[in-house]
């Protein structure tokens, strides 16, 4: 039915600077999955990379989802808001703002709250890494015309 | 019998600071932001620039003597860098450089239109004087008439016995009439003295002074005042004065009066700075008339760097007892909140490790309806972490913490966890395979454990997972347009072996929501106190519809775990033993631009019943139309409706409405109803809120918003948009 | 400058004829009139003699030429007014200088243009140093008829020296 399976995804660009702050989680594993197919080079500084990835906002939200009668919390909704734009050094934009918005929910019982404290942190890491998939695809196809 | 006891209460908060500094906040809480020195200063208008452009008079006929004095008659034009002005006649004096034009004359200054009998206009500086004139300004396209306007500097004028509107036509809906207006664009700020706004020619608010941003930055001034009114507190009367410290700082105090309770007094500061930002808000009643006690309460939180990778923050909440929130609360987050956590965290980032030292306590604020049990304290955990990626082909990783739980009542104790990981990823672009082992050493050593019990536990397991996945891909043609059709199989396999862990004390330990993210975790319970035994297999498929942008348009997921072994560690809340876990079966994503759906379904294989279910709808043909509507069922837990829409009723009228109701209780849970009327230059809310806050108690909030764009939001409780924007996930308000 | 009032004003020109009976001489040919700091210079200039004796000359700068005028003012070591107009107008008694039509006349002050003029008509009248503007070559404004215009240069305060090395 037509499947085959996925082939080399490469970049069209040889190095990216990735505008993240160092101890940043995203930014680590962003930059993991960049190195992991070899031909890009990941630069320290902006203006010796072909392409730059400006993050315009990186924003966590816990927000209420569902409230038992007793208007106790029974579920939030994480939110995990990612805006980014890649352009090159001259300011020319290869991909304008894009806004990424993930949500995962999670039940909450005062009960638990540091169990729930830990898989916030699993969910969060989930959200990252589907995050990181997505920027992947989306820097896979950027027009360099 | 159900004696709801209806507390209706229309909170009042202080109407928003005037754009408050929490978006450049909440920004800052991100890591890199390079601009935190723009934050507050907008870049000056290069109008200084002006000084040396030359001044270029044309009419129809002139005379004087030159490098002194200079008439100009019949359409004369007077230009210098951003000043035009038109008038009849002008004089023109070299020494002093100044123009006196009159005779139906007009000035257009850096945008801003003056009409008016006569301009004196000094040019270098830019000073100048307006008789009677009408003027139209660029920002908010301000407007009005007044006696005379003086330029007192190229920023700064003050409209003397003038109105100002941000309305358009000689009858604006609101006007604000003051003996002076002075409008600062270097500081973005009108300050009006003996003010008075009319709304539709009726005045409803006099202030000796008011102060107002020009566009929308903060301005320190007294705020409008605050209305409101509850059944228990009776008339509330606020008057919060907001202080714009400085670029980067900034203090509210709000000062309020409650009939039954007394003064209360509200300060809320917050800071950025380079390194560092935080917010710290503190509320205090002496002596609450109703309870004979003092009510106070604190929020507190704070960021910093102290050194390039040392982290210090704390969050700190408390408050005096526990019916604080439903008290005085303004917002269903706040009442619904009753665990108060208290945390000071300090972390060190090195290259590939990190320490963090952490100290974190909870108040419950107790609800003896449905009473709550007091989690324990960490005082203190540290936390230690390492890994490295692709070292000859490894990834290694490594999780240790030391913990002292402390607890009034239940057992206390210190536990010691070591977490090595180890890992050979191979991954090619179609296909995976990641084997990993990794051990789980705990130690406990139990102060108080009950009689008879160790005082001192072991436990070490190895866990083996192989994790292994290929993408299928194909090109696809959906919904009319073209798209990557993924097609991922992914197989997840566990073995940890079993250990008893039922006299092991359980501090931070929970079942984990069955989802996506944590069928292809490695231990099925949360926290580290139980480690489940588990030789199980994890089967999924997901099909993602990718656009040729690479955003992807709609994820089909389906999951299930099968056990080979009967698991026999269990918490209270575990789910009991099965052959097969439950079906996962989730679908998200955008049906047509205007329609977007998710469905998320988690049935059961024992009895075929679903046990968490969530179906939602989202339909938005066009900004300010959104209708949504979810289904959410929790077995034995909730199962609740909820459908929210903001919709325009009519020309200008626009409706909003939420209703979350429990099926399950047959009880509105959270019900918001309200509507909005739209002008071009101002806003009407009206919002009637009510949400459950205890068992069998619930509270309706009313509130109104008057927005005159440009000048501020008057009102009653709390701001209208913030509820709205919680409760409809869509809404989108006019400015 | 005052001064001028006090100096001969006297006509150079390739071709001179003139009419002595009424007073009325014609110089063709690279005509320079002088008197004191002032100078006009054009293509052609027709001077006539007054009741009292004094010159009353029309020059106009040929196909498409303009006359030139120049002349010190008073007031300052080095203050020039410059004026060019395709016909000028020179009035030895009453000292006023008429540019018309396509007028441009500029106020120096140490080589720098402070002030310039431009217009249908502009006079210059040096004995009591005042000028006047008209949008017809009539030297009477008539409602809608052009526009005359006078771009003053904004005043060149001496950079401080600090400012200079900066």
């Amino acid at each position: 039915c037509g499947f085959a399976m996925r082939g080399a995804v490469s970049f069209p660009f040889k190095s990216i600077y990735v505008g993240f702050g160092d101890s940043s989680p995203l930014g680590g594993e962003l930059k993991r999955n960049i190195r992991a197919n070899g031909q890009t080079v990941i630069t320290s500084s902006a203006n010796d990379a072909e392409v730059i990835l400006d993050v315009l906002t990186e924003n966590r939200e816990k927000v209420i989802l569902s409230l038992n009668s007793q208007g106790r919390v029974r579920e939030y909704n994480l939110v995990y808001t990612f805006k980014f734009r890649v352009r090159d050094k001259t300011g020319k934009e290869f991909l304008e703002p894009t806004e990424i918005v993930l949500k995962r929910n999670i039940t909450f019982n005062e009960s638990q709250v540091l169990a729930k404290e830990a898989e916030e942190a699993v969910l969060y890491r989930d959200m990252q890494t589907d995050l990181v998939q997505q920027i992947l695809r989306r820097l896979a196809v950027l027009n360099m015309s | 019998q159900t004696a709801a006891t209806e507390q209706t209460t229309a909170p009042a908060t202080p109407a928003t600071p005037v754009a408050p500094l929490a978006p450049a906040l909440a920004k800052k809480a991100k890591e890199s932001i390079p601009e935190v020195k723009l934050i507050g200063s907008n870049k000056p208008v290069d109008r200084d620039a002006d000084k040396d452009a030359p001044t270029i008079i044309e009419s129809e006929s002139m005379s004087g003597r030159p490098e002194r004095i200079a008439n100009f008659d019949d359409h004369v034009e007077i230009q210098k860098g951003g000043m035009t002005i038109k008038a009849d006649r002008a004089t023109y004096r070299n020494l002093e450089d100044e123009v006196d034009a009159s005779g139906n004359m007009s000035l257009q200054r850096y945008g801003d239109c003056y009409t008016g009998d006569s301009a004196r206009m000094q040019m270098d500086a830019g000073l100048g004087h307006i008789e009677n004139p009408i003027y139209k300004l660029v920002k908010n396209n301000a407007q009005g008439h007044a006696n005379s306007i003086d330029f007192l500097s190229r920023e700064h004028s003050v409209i003397n016995q003038g109105t100002y509107s941000t309305c358009e036509g000689l009858s604006p809906d609101w006007y604000l009439k003051s003996d002076t207006l002075n409008l600062d664009t270097g500081l973005d700020s009108g300050v009006a003295k003996k003010a008075t706004v009319y709304f539709k020619d009726v005045p409803i608010l006099f202030a000796p002074s008011l102060s107002f941003p020009l566009s929308g930055a903060r301005q320190s001034g007294l705020l409008p005042p605050t209305f409101g009114a509850s059944s228990k507190g009776g008339i509330e009367f606020g008057l919060p004065y907001y202080y714009n410290i400085a670029p980067n700082r900034d203090l509210t105090i709000f000062p309020k009066f409650i009939a039954r309770r007394g003064l209360q007094l509200g300060v809320e500061g917050r800071y950025l700075g380079e390194t560092y930002s935080g917010e710290t808000s503190v509320e205090g009643l002496l002596h609450d008339q109703q309870t004979n006690t003092d009510r106070w309460s604190i929020a507190s939180v704070h960021k910093q760097k102290l050194l390039p990778n040392v982290d210090f923050s704390w969050d700190i909440n408390a408050a005096s007892d526990d019916d604080y929130p439903s008290d005085f609360s303004r917002s269903i987050t706040k009442t619904a909140q009753r665990l108060l956590l208290r945390e000071a965290d300090l972390v060190y980032y090195g290259s590939i490790w990190s320490l963090g030292l952490r100290v974190s306590n909870y108040q419950v604020l107790q609800d003896l309806a449905a009473p709550i049990t007091r989690p324990y304290d960490r005082l203190p955990q540290l936390n230690f972490h390492a890994e490295q990626r692709d070292l000859m082909g490894f990834d290694w990783a490594v999780d240790s913490s030391l913990t002292r739980f402390w607890h009034p009542s239940m057992v206390r104790g210190d536990r010691t966890v070591l977490n090595p990981q180890l890992s050979y990823p191979i991954i090619n672009p179609g296909w995976f395979i990641t084997p990993k082992v990794s051990l789980h050493a705990t130690n406990y050593h139990l102060e108080n454990p009950d009689p008879g019990q160790p005082t001192d536990l072991n436990r070490v397991l190895p866990t083996l997972s192989i994790d292994s996945g290929m993408v299928f891909e194909r090109k696809a043609n959906f919904f009319g347009r073209d798209l990557t059709q993924t097609l991922e199989p992914r197989l997840f396999y566990v073995r940890t072996p079993y250990k008893d862990q039922s006299l092991f004390p359980n501090f931070d330990s929970a079942t984990a929501d069955f989802n996506f993210a944590q069928i292809f975790s490695e231990n099925r319970f949360t926290g580290s106190d139980r480690i489940g035994d588990s030789n199980q297999i994890t089967a999924a498929l997901i099909s993602r519809f990718i656009e040729a942008s690479g955003e992807e348009r709609l994820r089909l997921a389906v999951g299930q775990r099968f056990y080979f072994n009967t698991q026999r560690v269990t918490l209270p809340d575990a789910a009991a033993s099965q052959s097969r876990s439950d079906l996962l079966l989730s679908a998200d994503g955008k049906i047509s631009k205007t329609l977007s759906a998710d469905a998320a379904l988690q049935l059961s294989q024992t009895d075929r019943q679903s046990v968490r279910a969530n179906y939602g709808l989202r339909w938005q043909p066009e900004t300010g139309k959104v209708l949504n509507a979810e289904y959410r069922f929790q077995r034995d837990t909730l199962e609740q409706l909820d459908i929210s829409a903001q919709w325009p009723l009519a020309k200008r009228w626009y409706g909003v409405a939420r209703s979350n109701y429990s099926i399950l209780d047959k009880r509105l849970v959270e019900g918001v109803a309200g509507f909005e009327y739209r002008q071009d230059c101002w806003a009407f809310r009206v919002i009637i809120q009510r949400f459950a806050t205890a068992t069998l108690q619930s509270t309706s909030a009313f509130s109104f918003q008057l927005e005159l764009n440009g000048l501020g939001k008057f009102g009653l409780g709390s701001n209208p948009i913030d509820v709205l924007k919680k409760n409809i996930s869509g809404y989108q308000s006019a400015d | 400058e005052q001064a001028d009032r006090y100096k001969k004003t006297d006509i150079e020109a390739e071709h001179y004829a003139s009419d002595d009976r009424k007073k009325i001489t014609v110089l063709t040919g690279d005509v320079v009139v002088t008197r004191g700091t002032l100078t006009i210079k054009s293509a052609k200039a027709v001077n006539t003699e007054t009741a009292e004796g004094t010159m009353f000359v029309v020059l106009t700068g040929g196909p498409g030429g303009q006359v030139f005028f120049r002349q010190k003012r008073d007031g300052g070591p080095d203050l020039w007014v410059e004026g060019v107009a395709s016909r000028v107008e020179y009035d030895e008694k009453t000292e006023l200088v008429k540019f018309i039509t396509k007028a441009h006349v500029k106020y120096l002050e140490n080589k720098k243009v402070t002030q310039e003029q431009e217009g249908e008509f502009l006079s210059y009248d040096s004995k009591n140093e005042n000028f006047i503007g008209a949008n017809t070559a009539s030297g009477q404004s008539v409602p809608g008829s052009g526009r005359i215009k006078l771009t003053i240069q904004p005043k060149l305060e001496q950079p401080k020296p600090e400012e200079q090395k900066k």
